[in-house]
C-alpha cells in the first residue's frame, strides 16, 4: 500500500508553510484563495493516508527533526492511534471546508486560521515531546479563538472571549506542569520522561498530574473546566463549531490519554479519569436534555461524549481502548455531521430525504444504534465494565444513554423551527459525505477494528 | 441462502423507498417483499420436525448460519420456538401490506421501507443464538417502529415510544450483560446458570424489557397512545405482530436460556416458580386493566389499543404458569391475538378511510353500508371475547384451565373477570360502529383492505374447526423444552379437567343457526324506527336533547365507579419520574452560567479539590 515514506512532519509543516503564503495567493487572485486552501488541505489529507498505511505496516514511526538526537532535539512519534487520529483530522477539515465553499466574500484570515488549527492539530497527535504538544496546543487554542468569532455576531465574540480566558488560565496550567516536570528530570521528551518518572518525589509527579489534567482539560472538555463550550459553540456559525468538535476536541482527548498512558501513569490518575469521566457524562446529557437551542444542545451532548470517552480511556484494558477509538471516531463524524445539519432541520427528512436520512444516520450513530460506529463504541465499553464488574458505572452509562436518545428525538422531531434558511450545497455535500463514512464504517467495522485493536495494544505497553 | 434473503428483502425496502412517488407500484413491491418471509418459514416446517407436504418447500434453506463480519460472529439457527413466532409475524406482515396498498397515500416509499426493516428485525431475533446478534436486531427493530411512529407527527406518540422504546433496550442491555459476566459467553446454547441472585436480577431487568414490548403493565403507558395516532396497517401489524416478539423473547429467556430448573430453584408456588406466578401475576393485572379501560373509551382506535393491552395480559399467564397446558393456551392466545387484533385495527382503518371518523359516538350503521368488513370484524370479535365461534374459545378455555389446575385463588378470577369485560367493549363496538341508525353513506371497503381483513380471519375459524391441528404446531416447542404435548385429535383436546369436542360445538352451532333463521323467516318483519328503539315509542320531539346513539354514555354507571381508581395511574408515576429527570436536567444547566468568571472558579475549586485529594491520599 505504501507508495512512499512519508515523513511525519510534513503533515504539519505542508499546512503551515502554505498557510503563511497564503496572503501571497491572496495578494495575487483574491478568488482562488478557496481552492488554494482547499487544495492544501486535500494534500495534507492525502499525506495523511500514506501515513495512516505505513504506520499500519512497519509499526510507529520515529522522526527526529533540527538535527539533534532526543532527548534534546524533538521526536515525533506516529502510533497507531496518532495516524488514525491525523487522518481522521485531515480528511474531515477537507470535509469540513467543503461546506465553507459557497460563502461569497472568503477572508484571508479565515483561511489561514483554517490551516494553521489543521496544522496544530495534527501536530498534537503526531508529536512525542511535551514542550512541542504546549506549543501546539497554543496554536489551536488561539486559532480557535479567531474562528469561533469569525462569525461577527456579538454572541460569536462572547463565546470566544469566554473560550480566551479559559484557554489561556489552562495553558498557563500546562506551563506550569511542563516547568515541575522539567525543573526534576530536566527533559522534554516522553518516552524520556515516562522511564525516569518513577525518580520525581511524589508530591512533584501529583502536582504535575495536576497541573497538566487541569491544561489539557480545558481543551477536551472536561467538565468543570468546559465552562467555554456551550456559549463558545452556541455563538460560532455551526461549520466552524462542526471543525472544532473534529479537530481540536479530538486533539485534547489524544492528549489526556497520552498523559494518563503514558506520561503519569498511575492508578489514581484511572480512578480520577473514570470520575470525571462520568461526571462529565452525567451532566453534559442532563443539561442537554432541557435545551432548546440546538447548537447548545449539541454542545452539551459533545461534553458527555467527552465524558464517555474518558470513561472508555480510565478502564486502560484493550477492549476499552478499542471502544475508545470507536467513540472518538464516532463523535467526529457524527457530532460534526449533527453541528452542519444543525442549521436548518426544520426541512426534515420529507422534504429533502437525502439530507434528512444523513442526519438521522448522525443521531442513531451517536445514540448507539447499531451497526453505527457508536454502538460498536458502546458495546464494547459495557462488554469490558462487564468483565470488571462495574455495574453502577454501566448504569449511569444505560441512564445517559436513555437521556440522549429522548432529546434526539426531539431534535430529530422539532428541529430548529423558527430559522428558515436553506442549506448551502456546499453543506449538503459536507453532511452527505459525512453519511456515507458513518456507513461505510457500519458496513465494515473491521476497517476501524483492525487499527484501534492495534493502537490499544501499543497504548497499553506505554506507546504513542 | 438465508444472508441472501436478508439482502433480497434490504434491497427490496431500498427498492419500495425509491419508488416514493408512485405509492401503489411500491406497496405491490413492498408486497412481494412481505411474501418472502412466510415463503421461508414454510419451507423450515420440515426442519423442526412439522409434517408438512414436500410441494410447500419453496427454498432449500439451511438450518443454522454463523456469519462472521470480521470483528463479531453472528449466529443465527431455527428452532421450534422461533418457527412458530416468525409463522405468527410472517403471515401478519403481508397482510398489512396489502391492506395499505390502497390506505397509505403519502410518502408511502419510506413507510414501506420501514416496514420491511422491522421485519427484518424481527426475523434477526427470531433467529439468534447469541447475546449480540439478538440484541442488534432488538434495535434495529426497536427503531424501524420508531421511524413508523414518527410519521404519526404526535408527540407525545412519539416521545412514549421512544422513552420507553430506549429503557427497554437499556434493562435489555443490561440484563445481557449480567449473563455474561456470569457466564462469560455470548451464545445462548454455551450458558450454562447457577441459580444466583445475579441471574435472578438479569432476568427480571430482561423480562421487564421485554415487558415493553408486550406492554405489560406498568411498562403499558406508551402503547395507548402509539396505537391510536399512528397508521392503521402498521399499528396493525405492530400490536399484532410486533408486541409477540416481547413473548417470543420471554419464553426464550425463561425457559431456554435460563432454564425451568434454575426458575424452581428460587422458590416455587404448588409446582410454579415465584419467578413465573409473579409474571402470570403481572399478566392478569394486565388483563383486568386493560379491558377496564376498553370499555371506558370512544376513540375507536383507543378502545382497541387497551383491548389490545388486556389480551396480551393473557399471554404472560400462559408464560408465567409455564404447564404444557398453560404453554399450549399462550402459545394459542398469541395466535389468535396476532390475527384477530390486526383485523380488528385493519377494519378500523378502513372504517377511517370511508368516513373519516374515529369516534364511535360519530359513527353508526355501517354495518348496512360495509357488509363485508362488518362481518370480518364480527369473526374478530368473537375470536377476541372468546365466543366459540372461532378459535379464540380454545385459546382462552386452555388458559383458564391451565389456572384452575394449579387453583390459583388470585389469577383465575381476574382472568374470568377481565374475559366478562371483553364481551363489554366488544358490544360496544359491534353495536356503535357498524348497528344503530346508519348516519354515513359510504361505500364497500376497497378490494385489497376487504381481502387482507378476510385472509386475517380465515385462519381463526380454520383453528376452531380444527384446534388439533393448532397443537400439532406448537408440540415440537413444547418437546423441545422437554414438556408432553396435550392429548388431541384433530377436533378434540383432551385435558385432565375436561374435553373439548369442536366437531360437537360446530354441530351444535350449525343447528342452532338454522333453527333460529327458521324463527326469524317463520314471521313476517316489521321495521322499527331508531327512535322506537329508544324512546319506547315515546313522540321523539320531546326528547331532542337525548343523544340517540348507542355509544353515548354506553356503560355510565360502570365508568363512574371505576374512572377514579384508573385515572392514569402507570402513567402518572412515570410523568413523576421524568420530572424528576427535568429537574436534574435544569440542575446541570445551572452550573453552566455563562459567566466566565464563575468558569474560572470552577477551575480554581477543581484544582483546590485535587491537591485536598493528593494531600489526603
Amino acid at each position: 500500500m505504501v507508495m512512499f515514506d512519508v515523513p511525519p512532519v510534513l503533515l504539519i509543516a505542508f499546512p503551515l508553510f502554505f498557510a503563511f503564503l497564503a496572503p501571497l495567493i491572496y495578494y495575487l487572485s483574491k478568488k482562488s484563495i478557496k481552492f488554494y486552501t482547499l487544495g492544501v488541505l486535500i494534500l495534507n489529507a492525502i499525506l495523511s493516508y500514506f501515513l495512516f498505511f505505513r504506520v499500519m505496516d512497519e509499526g510507529v514511526v520515529y522522526e527526529q527533526l533540527s538535527g539533534f538526537y532526543p532527548p534534546v532535539g524533538i521526536l515525533l512519534a506516529v502510533g497507531y492511534l496518532g495516524s488514525i487520529l491525523a487522518m481522521l483530522i485531515n480528511t474531515l477539515a477537507t470535509i469540513n471546508y467543503v461546506s465553507f465553499f459557497d460563502e461569497k466574500s472568503h477572508s484571508l484570515r479565515f483561511s489561514m486560521l483554517y490551516m494553521l488549527v489543521t496544522a496544530s492539530s495534527t501536530g498534537i497527535v503526531v508529536t512525542g515531546d511535551l514542550f512541542n504538544m504546549f506549543v501546539f496546543f497554543e496554536i489551536t487554542a488561539v486559532g480557535s479563538y479567531g474562528l469561533l468569532a469569525s462569525k461577527g455576531t456579538k454572541r460569536s465574540y462572547e463565546g470566544a472571549i469566554k473560550y480566551i480566558v479559559l484557554g489561556s488560565i489552562g495553558s498557563s496550567f500546562i506551563l506550569l506542569g511542563i516547568a515541575t516536570i522539567y525543573g526534576y528530570l530536566k527533559t522534554l521528551n516522553f518516552y524520556d520522561i515516562a522511564a525516569r518518572i518513577s525518580t520525581m518525589p511524589i508530591e512533584a509527579k501529583l502536582m504535575a498530574f495536576t497541573f497538566l489534567v487541569i491544561g489539557i482539560g480545558v481543551e477536551a472538555e472536561i467538565f468543570p473546566l468546559n465552562g467555554w463550550v456551550p456559549d463558545a459553540y452556541q455563538g460560532a456559525s455551526s461549520r466552524v463549531a462542526s471543525f472544532m468538535v473534529l479537530g481540536p476536541s479530538k486533539a485534547g482527548i489524544y492528549a489526556i490519554a497520552r498523559l494518563i498512558f503514558t506520561l503519569i501513569p498511575f492508578s489514581d490518575g484511572y480512578e480520577l479519569a473514570l470520575i470525571l469521566g462520568a461526571l462529565t457524562l452525567l451532566i453534559g446529557e442532563l443539561a442537554a436534555l432541557n435545551q432548546k437551542d440546538v447548537k447548545r444542545m449539541l454542545a452539551y451532548s459533545s461534553i458527555g461524549q467527552m465524558g464517555l470517552i474518558l470513561i472508555a480511556l480510565s478502564l486502560h484494558s484493550q477492549i476499552a481502548l478499542i471502544a475508545a477509538v470507536f467513540l472518538i471516531v464516532n463523535h467526529a463524524l457524527a457530532k460534526s455531521l449533527l453541528f452542519l445539519g444543525s442549521r436548518n432541520y426544520a426541512s426534515g427528512i420529507l422534504k429533502n430525504p437525502v439530507i434528512g436520512a444523513s442526519i438521522f444516520i448522525g443521531a442513531l450513530s451517536i445514540i448507539g444504534m447499531p451497526p453505527f460506529p457508536g454502538f460498536w463504541g458502546k458495546w464494547y465499553l459495557i462488554v469490558d465494565m462487564a468483565h470488571n464488574g462495574l455495574w453502577f458505572m454501566i448504569s449511569v452509562i444505560l441512564f445517559a444513554a436513555i437521556v440522549e436518545a429522548v432529546y434526539y428525538a426531539r431534535f430529530l422531531f422539532r428541529g430548529t423551527g423558527n430559522e428558515k434558511v436553506t442549506l448551502l450545497p456546499g453543506e449538503k455535500i459536507a453532511i452527505i459525505s459525512l453519511a456515507v463514512l458513518l456507513v461505510i464504517i457500519a458496513l465494515f467495522p473491521f476497517l476501524l477494528y483492525n487499527p484501534a485493536s492495534n493502537a490499544a495494544t501499543s497504548f497499553l505497553g506505554g506507546g504513542p | 441462502m438465508l444472508v441472501e434473503i436478508f439482502i433480497t428483502m434490504l434491497i427490496l425496502a431500498l427498492v419500495a423507498a425509491a419508488l416514493n412517488k408512485y405509492p401503489k407500484i411500491s406497496g405491490i413491491v413492498t408486497f412481494f417483499a412481505s411474501l418472502i418471509p412466510f415463503l421461508v418459514v414454510i419451507s423450515w416446517s420440515q426442519d423442526i420436525g412439522l409434517s408438512f407436504p414436500q410441494f410447500l418447500k419453496f427454498f432449500t434453506l439451511e438450518k443454522s448460519l454463523n456469519y462472521n463480519i470480521g470483528i463479531a460472529t453472528f449466529m443465527l439457527k431455527i428452532t421450534p420456538l422461533g418457527w412458530f413466532f416468525l409463522l405468527l409475524l410472517a403471515s401478519a406482515f403481508p397482510m398489512a401490506i396489502l391492506f395499505s396498498i390502497t390506505f397509505i397515500k403519502k410518502n408511502a416509499g419510506g413507510f414501506y421501507a420501514a416496514m420491511i426493516t422491522s421485519m427484518i428485525g424481527s426475523m434477526g431475533i427470531l433467529l439468534a443464538q447469541d447475546i449480540l446478534s439478538f440484541y442488534m436486531f432488538w434495535e434495529i427493530m426497536s427503531w424501524s417502529i420508531l421511524a413508523l411512529v414518527m410519521r404519526s407527527h404526535d408527540k407525545k406518540a412519539i416521545m412514549s415510544y421512544l422513552s420507553f422504546g430506549v429503557l427497554s433496550a437499556m434493562l435489555i442491555l443490561l440484563g445481557i450483560m449480567l449473563l455474561y459476566s456470569e457466564t462469560g459467553t455470548f451464545v445462548f446454547s454455551e450458558m450454562g446458570f447457577m441459580a444466583n441472585n445475579t441471574t435472578l436480577i438479569a432476568l427480571s431487568l430482561l423480562v421487564s424489557g421485554f415487558a415493553v414490548k408486550g406492554v405489560l403493565v406498568p411498562m403499558h403507558v406508551w402503547a395507548p397512545y402509539v396505537y391510536s395516532r399512528s397508521e392503521e396497517p402498521f399499528v396493525a401489524f405492530l400490536s399484532g405482530g410486533l408486541s409477540k416478539l416481547g413473548y417470543f423473547a420471554m419464553i426464550l429467556f425463561m425457559y431456554s436460556v435460563v432454564g425451568i430448573s434454575v426458575l424452581n430453584s428460587w422458590g416455587t408456588f404448588r409446582d410454579v416458580s415465584i419467578f413465573g406466578y409473579t409474571l402470570a401475576f403481572i399478566g392478569a393485572l394486565t388483563a383486568f386493566i386493560g379491558t377496564v379501560l376498553a370499555i371506558m373509551q370512544d376513540d375507536l382506535r383507543k378502545l382497541l389499543a387497551y383491548s389490545s393491552i388486556g389480551q396480551l395480559g393473557y399471554i404472560a399467564i400462559g408464560i408465567g404458569i409455564g404447564t404444557p397446558l398453560a404453554m399450549t393456551g399462550a402459545l394459542f392466545q398469541a395466535l389468535n391475538h396476532t390475527f384477530f387484533k390486526s383485523a380488528l385495527f385493519l377494519a378500523a382503518g378502513a372504517v377511517y378511510y370511508r368516513t373519516g371518523k374515529w369516534k364511535i359516538s360519530e359513527l353508526g350503521g355501517l354495518g348496512y353500508k360495509m357488509p363485508f368488513t362488518f362481518l370480518a370484524v364480527l369473526f374478530a370479535i368473537f375470536a377476541l371475547a372468546g365466543i366459540p365461534i372461532t378459535s379464540g374459545f380454545a385459546a382462552k378455555w386452555l388458559l383458564y384451565e391451565a389456572a384452575i389446575q394449579k387453583k390459583f385463588l388470585f389469577i383465575t378470577p381476574i382472568m374470568l373477570i377481565a374475559g366478562v369485560g371483553a364481551f363489554l367493549y366488544s358490544y360496544k363496538i359491534l353495536y356503535g360502529v357498524f348497528l344503530g341508525e346508519p348516519r354515513h353513506n359510504v361505500k364497500e371497503a376497497p378490494l385489497s383492505q376487504l381481502a387482507a381483513m378476510w385472509l386475517l380471519v380465515l385462519p381463526l375459524i380454520i383453528f376452531l374447526i380444527f384446534p388439533g391441528w393448532f397443537v400439532d404446531l406448537t408440540s415440537p416447542i413444547l418437546k423441545w423444552y422437554g414438556l408432553m404435548p396435550i392429548s388431541h385429535t384433530p377436533y378434540t383436546i383432551t385435558t385432565s379437567l375436561a374435553a373439548y369436542n369442536t366437531l360437537a360445538v360446530i354441530l351444535a352451532l350449525i343447528g342452532g343457526l338454522i333453527l333460529a333463521f327458521a324463527l326469524y323467516f317463520s314471521k313476517p318483519q316489521k321495521v322499527v324506527p331508531h327512535t322506537d328503539n329508544y324512546l319506547a315509542g315515546e313522540p321523539p320531539e320531546l326528547y331532542e336533547h337525548i343523544s340517540m346513539h348507542a355509544a353515548s354514555k354506553y356503560y355510565e354507571p360502570f365508568d363512574e365507579v371505576f374512572y377514579p381508581f384508573f385515572k392514569r395511574g402507570a402513567e402518572m408515576c412515570w410523568m413523576a419520574i421524568l420530572k424528576f429527570v427535568k429537574i436534574l436536567g435544569e440542575g446541570a444547566r445551572a452550573i453552566y452560567t455563562g459567566i466566565v468568571n464563575d468558569y474560572s472558579i470552577y477551575i480554581l475549586i477543581f484544582f483546590l479539590l485535587l491537591v485536598g485529594w493528593w494531600l489526603i491520599w
